[in-house]
């Protein structure tokens, strides 16, 4: 796709703090939370007074209203404000003799007013054919570009697992807070790349520090969703208690429910660092509670799972197990068959123990 | 229980209580969409709730045997509406959970469900209270119930603003294009002024409620609102929130003054927005009051009107629904627009309706 204007989160983001606000903005992409975030920043830029909010933003669903409603509320002059903020809801929803006359309209828009058409991800040509005529109902390219001459067409692209650190901590820094390296790292790990997800418990977790100004690790470990976290844990259990086939079992279960191989090596490995720390200071005579003080983990739980585990392992059994999961980081960057990997990587592990 | 009333002293009563319930299905607690009938002391007593309003009539009857049951609004209702006039008898049977309500040539056995299973109605302790004539209620409400948001996305904006002090009463509804405003004189001995929102389903429900020649009694908590209509209570909760800042949208001086026959231009609007209903033209000089409306393919609309004017010329934009709604509900043969830009909102005032105020944000006429 090229339109006259395709922006992205960040370049809209960076355009708006320049005071550039266009007559019609059409959001398209799976990112919720960031079309959410957008929303709230022209609010605020339009909006300093709140009373003003009242008589100049509307939000229509799509699926229920029609051309003619929507024009209404563009073509109303704002009170008090100097834009009028219209937001449509499912725009892509709206039946094609409709969009036909806003498009009409987009060709000249009211300056005074700021069109944003809400839509869901923007699906190809080929996948828009694919499905029932009732579900094509996405914006077309030619209508893209017809929003761009005026407007802009604005993707909010998930984001790839390398920009999330980046992410998490601007999100942290927005709300006062510093989050340390590896607690972003790893929360990224535990939740993924949905901004929305990742957004929410850094709302968690900003909650739960209070006045504190750093969330660390430990932070992320007690906060981190139950159900989530327990998941990924089970099956380090699972393979430092060298039960292979619970492992394997729970492995296929978290990639069923859409776990990245990488996130479950990163635990896996992190894991394994841990017990080869604990393994050492327990042998050089550092006291349990000190151990656990050093290695920052303030859950009973883990703690109590680390050193039970760290009598399993010898130290030539950790060092092939760090050099199998090396194996696996740089395959897993390099092949297709990542299931595979990881599978051996579980068997593997075994093996090294044995 | 057994009682035996009259049809027409229960069948406004009953519709009444209908209108608070919901729809069977509509609730996740099925027992709402029932009316809780009680009877004791030659009185019997109904009540409706939805859980956000509840209302509640008392009528006197004949009680031959107190009790209470529960029976569905709807259907009760609709039985009530069609049994031939004259005496009704209700009588419960099994333990109170079915009923029989029979004249002497109709009969219905009704399953109900036990009257201990319905909400609790709701007692406001520690409220403030005053009184004011029906009439003058009903019509603050009229006035502005028609311009509430339908928005549920809008919380704030889907009741009507009550503000009190001690001399003054205002009720202010908008939906974020037009505002309503009228205001009351009144003398109650309220410590501090009051304002809350009060659900649009409430105001309703009272209207319906008011007769011209009863006074109402409002009583009000910090969470609740009660109306007490002659033998009819209702109670509703209040919205929370904070109702927008809308007199700094009043403009505080004009440039051009209409004054215009009401009627002229209530018709005129309906006839013009014939061929547009999203935006008239009023185009104003000294020469003529013109309203028109474009609507490309299919062709356009104008009508002038007999006006008086001072100030200067001005063209300005307003969507008709709302510019007819406003005049639907002022009184008076003779109306003043009031305007300051044609982008800025304009006032529609009445000299014969002077507590009354209504203003609508103008449109792009380009």
């Amino acid at each position: 796709m090229s339109y006259q204007r395709n922006l992205g989160y960040e370049d809209i983001i960076f355009r708006l703090d320049k005071g550039e606000i266009l007559p019609v903005y059409l959001f398209l992409g799976e990112e919720e939370a960031d079309k959410t975030r957008v929303l709230q920043k022209l609010k605020t830029i339009l909006f300093p007074d709140r009373s003003a909010l009242a008589f100049n933003y509307d939000v229509l669903d799509g699926e229920k209203q029609d051309a003619a409603a929507i024009l209404s509320l563009c073509l109303t002059l704002p009170q008090m404000a100097s834009k009028r903020l219209v937001v449509v809801k499912e725009a892509n929803a709206l039946p094609k003799p409709e969009k036909k006359k806003l498009l009409s309209y987009l060709k000249s828009p009211s300056p005074t007013t700021c069109l944003i058409l809400w839509a869901k991800k923007q699906e190809t040509d080929a996948e828009r054919k694919a499905k029932s005529k009732t579900e094509a109902k996405q914006f077309t390219e030619a209508e893209c570009q017809t929003i761009s001459q005026t407007g802009a067409v604005v993707t909010f692209w998930a984001m790839w697992e390398n920009q999330v650190q980046a992410y998490v901590t601007k999100l942290c820094q927005d709300q006062g807070k510093k989050i340390a390296s590896q607690a972003a790292l790893l929360l990224g790990q535990l939740i993924g790349t949905s901004r929305q997800a990742l957004a929410a418990e850094v709302e968690k977790l900003v909650t739960f520090t209070g006045t504190r100004k750093t969330i660390n690790v430990q932070d992320v470990e007690e906060v981190i969703s139950p159900g989530e976290a327990d998941s990924i844990f089970d099956l380090i259990d699972s393979v430092g208690q060298r039960e292979t086939t619970t492992a394997l079992k729970r492995f296929n279960q978290l990639r069923d429910r859409g776990e990245s191989p990488v996130k479950i090596l990163f635990m896996i490995t992190r894991h394994f660092r841990l017990l080869w720390q604990a393994g050492l200071m327990l042998a050089q005579g550092v006291p349990m509670l000190e151990v656990a003080s050093r290695l920052k983990i303030r859950s009973k739980k883990q703690i109590t799972r680390i050193f039970q585990q760290t009598k399993l392992f010898t130290e030539k059994q950790l060092l092939n197990a760090f050099k199998t999961l090396l194996d696996t980081d740089l395959a897993l960057k390099s092949e297709e068959a990542s299931d595979l990997r990881m599978e051996l990587l579980i068997l593997g592990l075994r093996k090294d123990f044995s | 229980m057994k009682i035996t009333v009259d049809k027409e002293n229960i069948v406004k009563e009953i519709q009444l209580v209908q209108g608070v319930a919901p729809l069977e299905g509509k609730s996740t607690i099925s027992i709402l969409s029932n009316v809780l009938i009680e009877s004791s002391d030659d009185k019997l007593i109904m009540t409706a709730s939805d859980l956000e309003i509840n209302l509640r009539c008392e009528i006197g009857v004949n009680v031959v045997e107190p009790g209470s049951i529960t029976l569905s609004a709807k259907r009760l209702s609709d039985i009530i509406r069609e049994m031939p006039l004259g005496e009704i008898t209700f009588e419960t049977k099994e333990e109170g959970n079915k009923i029989n309500i029979y004249t002497p040539t109709a009969l219905f056995h009704l399953f109900g469900q036990p009257g201990e299973d319905f909400p609790q109605f709701p007692q406001l302790t520690d409220s403030q209270s005053f009184s004011l004539p029906a009439s003058i209620f009903k019509e603050m409400i009229r006035k502005t119930v028609f311009a509430v948001s339908r928005d549920e996305l809008r919380p704030t904006l889907q009741g009507i603003f009550l503000s009190l002090s001690e001399k003054n009463m205002e009720m202010v509804a908008t939906d974020g294009h037009r505002l309503s405003i009228i205001t009351q004189d009144i003398d109650i001995n309220f410590k501090t002024p009051v304002k809350l929102i009060i659900p649009t389903k409430a105001m309703e429900g009272l209207s319906r409620i008011l007769e011209e020649e009863e006074s109402v009694k409002v009583d009000i908590t910090g969470r609740e609102i009660g109306f007490t209509v002659g033998n009819i209570r209702l109670i509703s909760r209040l919205i929370e929130g904070e109702f927008p800042n809308y007199k700094g949208f009043i403009p505080a001086e004009y440039r051009t003054k209409v004054k215009v026959n009401r009627d002229d231009l209530l018709d005129a609007c309906r006839r013009v927005s014939l061929l547009n209903s999203t935006i008239i033209k009023f185009s104003i000089s000294k020469d003529n009051f013109v309203i028109n409306s474009i609507a490309s393919e299919i062709g356009d609309a104008r009508e002038e009107l007999e006006f008086n004017m001072e100030g200067k010329d001005m063209e300005i934009g307003f969507k008709p629904g709302y510019v007819i709604d406003g005049l639907k509900n002022m009184r008076g043969d003779e109306v003043d627009i009031t305007l300051v830009s044609s982008e800025t909102s304009g006032v529609i005032t009445s000299p014969q309706d002077e507590r009354y105020t209504y203003l609508i944000m103008p449109m792009r006429i380009e």
